[in-house]
């Protein structure tokens, strides 16, 4: 359906490209923001330029960031000596969520992908060879657990492991909270193969 | 809407939405289909990690012949192939594999011969000693057979006499032909006697015992060049396949 506001319909149209957000959703948006108050919409319009304008990715990490380097690299608090290989900045923000991990990161910008003809010189692969130095005691490799995950994590471990260095991969198994009687085989079997002395 | 039971090969997986994939599965029973599995990358999803590409299962799903992707109900892991997925370039050739196939309008009909060869095949690369290409090779090799466009590397195609030398292999007629019987608008490709034997043997040995066979890279190259032309003469809309051009920039 056309809206008699070309303003409405170009609103709706942009809105509706926007990941899992269909036709329906954007006009309810739209119908939102026209119930909004102009400095809140204002706001928003900013802060989505904001966006474009000042965050680029950190030319060390390839994280994205305001400032280059970002705050992690430039950070004296961080463990030096330990750098953990993620696919994309959201797997970043998942592990520094834990708390747990202290060290640095570097963002590859995705995975091997056979199928998709994704290989080795289009990731932040040669990038994270150049700044593995003789102060790098380990690097973790935190890609994600599945097909192009493993395919990225063997073939950084065939790069690294002449490099000296330990390296490390996450483990893959149950999830926390879940019952083992449910889980599927494949996922046991990582999860036995995994297994720690305790 | 009904619920259908039966074994399946994944060949691609594509994430939807938030937490859901949509799978191309190539099935023992109803041929290539399209399944959504709702919540399977959902850390307590009940798929787990079986609905990674390559994977044998059994799978449950419901049917509805008036749309186009089917919904996944169940899905138990038979074979993972984990030699396979422990080396790269081993995954790379049996992607290779699954790329082809899914290229391929086999459609909804059931072919059984296709599916056994499909898992043969990846069985044969999971225990081969070396990237498993061979195992490609005749893979491609066999699927003519099934397909209905064998070729043929014993004699002249027209004269059934042998051919010496240099050969004129006839892409459309599907065989060798000698100075006699070649015919003017033949699309044809020379193959020396070394890659017409090789394809030979490639034909007669069964997938699960190609061992050491096929050494040279000059006759892995030919073969694979005859291979290549051979399919694009007789499929329509044959690509360049991703994980092979993925496997040479390793």
């Amino acid at each position: 359906m056309q809206y008699a506001s070309v303003s409405m319909e170009k609103a709706i149209s942009e809105l509706s490209r926007l990941p899992g957000i269909g036709r329906k959703s954007a006009q309810r948006l739209v119908f939102h923001l026209l119930k909004t108050s102009k400095p809140e919409v204002q706001s928003l319009a900013e802060a989505l330029i904001a966006i474009k304008e000042k965050i680029r990715s950190c030319s060390v990490c390839f994280n994205i960031t305001e400032a280059d380097p970002c705050p992690i690299c430039k950070s004296e608090k961080r463990d030096r000596s330990i750098v953990c290989v993620v696919e994309e900045a959201n797997d970043l923000l998942a592990i520094e969520k834990t708390g747990e991990y202290r060290g640095l990161y570097h963002v590859l910008g995705g995975a091997l992908s056979p199928l998709e003809g994704i290989g080795p010189d289009d990731l932040h692969i040669r990038e994270l060879l150049t700044r593995l130095n003789g102060s790098t005691d380990e690097v973790i490799l935190a890609t994600n657990p599945n097909t192009e995950g493993e395919a990225t994590a063997l073939y950084l471990e065939r790069l690294i492991k002449p490099l000296a260095m330990r390296v490390t991969r996450i483990a893959r198994g149950l999830p926390v909270g879940s019952d083992l009687e449910y889980a599927d085989a494949m996922t046991l079997t990582r999860a036995l193969e995994g297994r720690v002395t305790i | 809407m009904s619920l259908q039971k039966t074994d399946a090969v994944i060949l691609r997986s594509i994430n939807h939405g938030e937490t859901s994939k949509i799978l191309t599965a190539y099935t023992r029973a109803h041929g290539k289909i399209a399944i959504m599995a709702k919540g399977s990358r959902a850390l307590k999803s009940r798929f787990g990690g079986a609905l990674e590409p390559l994977n044998h299962l059994s799978i449950l799903y419901y049917e509805k012949k008036s749309r186009e992707i089917q919904l996944l109900s169940q899905a138990d892991l038979i074979e993972s192939f984990p030699k396979i997925h422990a080396e790269l370039e081993k995954t790379a050739v049996a992607l290779a594999v699954c790329e082809l196939l899914n290229q391929l309008e086999v459609g909804q009909e059931p072919n059984p011969l296709l599916f056994r060869l499909l898992l043969s095949t990846l069985t044969s690369i999971d225990a081969a000693a070396n990237n498993g290409m061979n195992s490609f090779r005749a893979f491609q090799i066999h699927m003519f057979d099934i397909m209905g466009f064998r070729p043929h590397f014993h004699g002249c195609i027209g004269c059934q006499r042998p051919v010496a030398g240099a050969i004129a292999f006839d892409l459309m007629e599907g065989g060798p032909s000698c100075q006699d019987c070649r015919r003017a608008t033949a699309s044809t490709i020379v193959l020396t006697q070394e890659t017409l034997q090789a394809l030979q043997g490639l034909q007669k040995i069964h997938i699960s015992r190609l061992g050491d066979f096929l050494q040279s890279t000059t006759s892995q190259n030919q073969v694979d060049n005859f291979l290549r032309a051979y399919l694009q003469n007789h499929v329509d809309d044959v690509r360049e396949l991703k994980s092979l051009q993925f496997l040479k920039r390793l």
